[in-house]
């Protein structure tokens, strides 16, 4: 299969285009960046450490990611859908591949512009003390790969559904399921199942990561995680035709 | 131009289109022409690459959907049903997006972007959003889209559906135009669009061709043919045999007999009122009702589409 990256530049450029069209992908962004930075300064515990930290901040960035991503891949498919502008999509030469791979690349960098209007905080920490740079590197990769695989994964439950709500909400619940898979009560209550569930857990390579540690599993399992909901996608489109 | 061969699509348990045959030569305007859910939309589906045959093949400029499908989706331009747009974009954001996707560049961007503007029309509302367009505007501007590439065949589908009386006939007088230099394909289920536009006819129902003709033939039909309906007196169960032999026509059918009464219907190239007036006559028959129907498109287009028809 050989993609061409002037057909995904074509769509990636109407999708990225369709955030911005509307006052919503601003407003959306300036509410998140306002929020976020909120969160940060009024996290518990934040003033109270003796060193600069942004451990509560990633912390709090998976919860606002079970809100942030699905709100970001609701429309993807599912808008398309239900306009009828599927049929435009899929009649002009592009490969499903490559309009996949278009609208996957949009939602990431949409999420990236979202993401780094959080840059302000490493930046004040920096000027008033001297963190852990090795942390903050390892949050933000993290952040971009928990992000990276939750919108593969909206993305293919947006193709699955014609209502944008009926999206959200499923993401939603789909990424609750792989964060709460992590947390230590619901790893206690899986007894001996719980070395498994750790390991298929977002939330649990996405702390792994938080704390400094590039263990190359984890960067393997969000890579994978993307991959096999990726190609989730491409095989449902082209079994649906 | 265009083979189509026993091509069939059957969603889970129902069977949208059943084993059609047709082929279509360049520079031919063909009405795809059936009731609601006869298969029309599916067909065009097929023939974009939209939807893939459960079995069949389609061949367009000598490249096979199937296995060419970007080749094909090249030399296409495809308007879906109700003018999907994206409506957040602008027309010329829209359009060049299209053109973007059949990776159109310098002049001869330009020179087909100028081109389909002008002869859609749609010059004035070049920057305005799709969003604030009337239905028929938009129609323009996704058939604008469909010309972007200068495309050899343009699928059409319902081009006209929804549209008030005048735009209905400046989108026909549009689609005219554009014949001039293209194989066209339209589908819809309006007759009259057919007789304005095409010069060919394929009816399919129940996703089954049931009449593929040229225009003229269909015409040749109309101007010749009579549809007689007969109502006799009472229960005369020979009528239909003795009409055949002393008329020796063979197309004559019983409708019904309830009632006490016989019904008869048939079909004759000629005005032959006065001969069932007289075969009636003779053999004594009270000929309580008969009158002739002037054959037109509506009424072969009835019979084959109606439950059964043309079958």
């Amino acid at each position: 299969m050989n993609l061409s990256w002037q057909n995904i530049r074509a769509v990636y450029t109407r999708e990225i285009n369709n955030y911005f069209n509307t006052p919503i992908g601003y407003v959306f962004l300036l509410i998140f960046s306002l929020f976020i930075n909120f969160l940060f300064l009024y996290l518990p515990n934040f003033w109270d450490v003796n060193s600069a930290s942004m451990e509560n901040f990633f912390s709090w960035m998976r919860i606002v990611y079970l809100f942030l991503i699905p709100a970001i891949t609701m429309r993807l498919w599912s808008e398309e859908k239900k306009s009828g502008t599927l049929e435009v999509l899929f009649t002009l030469p592009l490969q499903t591949a490559e309009t996949i791979l278009a609208k996957y690349l949009s939602a990431l960098s949409f999420l990236g512009f979202a993401l780094s209007s959080t840059i302000f905080i490493p930046i004040s920490l920096g000027t008033i003390s001297s963190p852990d740079w090795m942390l903050i590197f390892g949050g933000y990769l993290g952040l971009i790969l928990l992000g990276a695989a939750y919108i593969a994964l909206g993305l293919f439950i947006s193709w699955l559904t014609q209502d944008q709500i009926i999206a959200f909400l499923v993401s939603l619940a789909a990424f609750f399921v792989f964060f709460i898979m992590g947390y230590p009560p619901f790893l206690q209550f899986m007894g001996f199942l719980s070395p498994l569930a750790a390991f298929a857990s977002a939330s649990w390579h996405f702390d792994s990561l938080a704390r400094g540690m590039l263990d190359t599993r984890d960067i393997m399992y969000f890579i994978s995680f993307t991959g096999l909901f990726l190609y989730l996608n491409y095989y449902s489109i082209e079994n649906k035709k | 131009m265009i083979q189509v061969e026993n091509l069939s699509k059957s969603f889970q348990n129902v069977t949208a289109v059943k084993n059609i045959n047709f082929h279509i030569q360049k520079g031919e305007i063909v009405g795809l022409l059936g009731p609601n859910g006869a298969g029309k939309t599916t067909t065009m589906r097929m023939l974009t690459g939209f939807y893939k045959p459960t079995s069949g093949k389609i061949t367009i400029g000598g490249y096979s959907v199937e296995t060419d499908r970007l080749e094909v989706q090249k030399k296409i331009g495809y308007l879906p049903e109700n003018s999907a747009l994206y409506t957040d974009m602008l027309v010329c954001d829209y359009l060049l997006f299209i053109a973007s996707a059949f990776k159109l560049t310098g002049d001869v961007f330009q020179k087909n972007l100028d081109y389909a503007v002008s002869a859609t029309g749609i010059e004035k509302y070049f920057y305005r959003p799709i969003s604030q367009l009337s239905k028929g505007y938009k129609q323009r501007v996704g058939i604008a889209a469909t010309l972007i590439h200068d495309p050899s065949l343009l699928i059409l589908d319902e081009p006209t559906s929804g549209l008030d009386p005048n735009q209905i006939i400046e989108i026909q007088k549009l689609i005219m135009s554009l014949a001039k230099d293209k194989t066209i394909i339209l589908s819809t289920h309006i007759l009259n669009e057919i007789e304005n536009t095409c010069q060919r006819a394929i009816i399919i129902s129940e996703g089954q061709i049931v009449l593929d003709e040229p225009l003229k033939n269909i015409n040749a039909l109309k101007k010749g043919g009579f549809k007689f309906h007969i109502l006799l007196a009472g229960r005369i169960t020979d009528a239909v045999e003795v009409l055949k032999k002393e008329l020796g026509m063979e197309d004559i059918q019983l409708v019904s007999l309830d009632d006490g009464d016989t019904k008869l219907q048939l079909t004759a190239a000629n005005h032959i009122g006065e001969q069932i007036y007289q075969c009636a006559a003779r053999h004594g028959w009270p000929l309580k009702e008969l009158f002739a129907e002037k054959e037109s498109l509506e009424s072969i287009f009835q019979s084959l589409t109606s439950a059964g028809g043309g079958k």
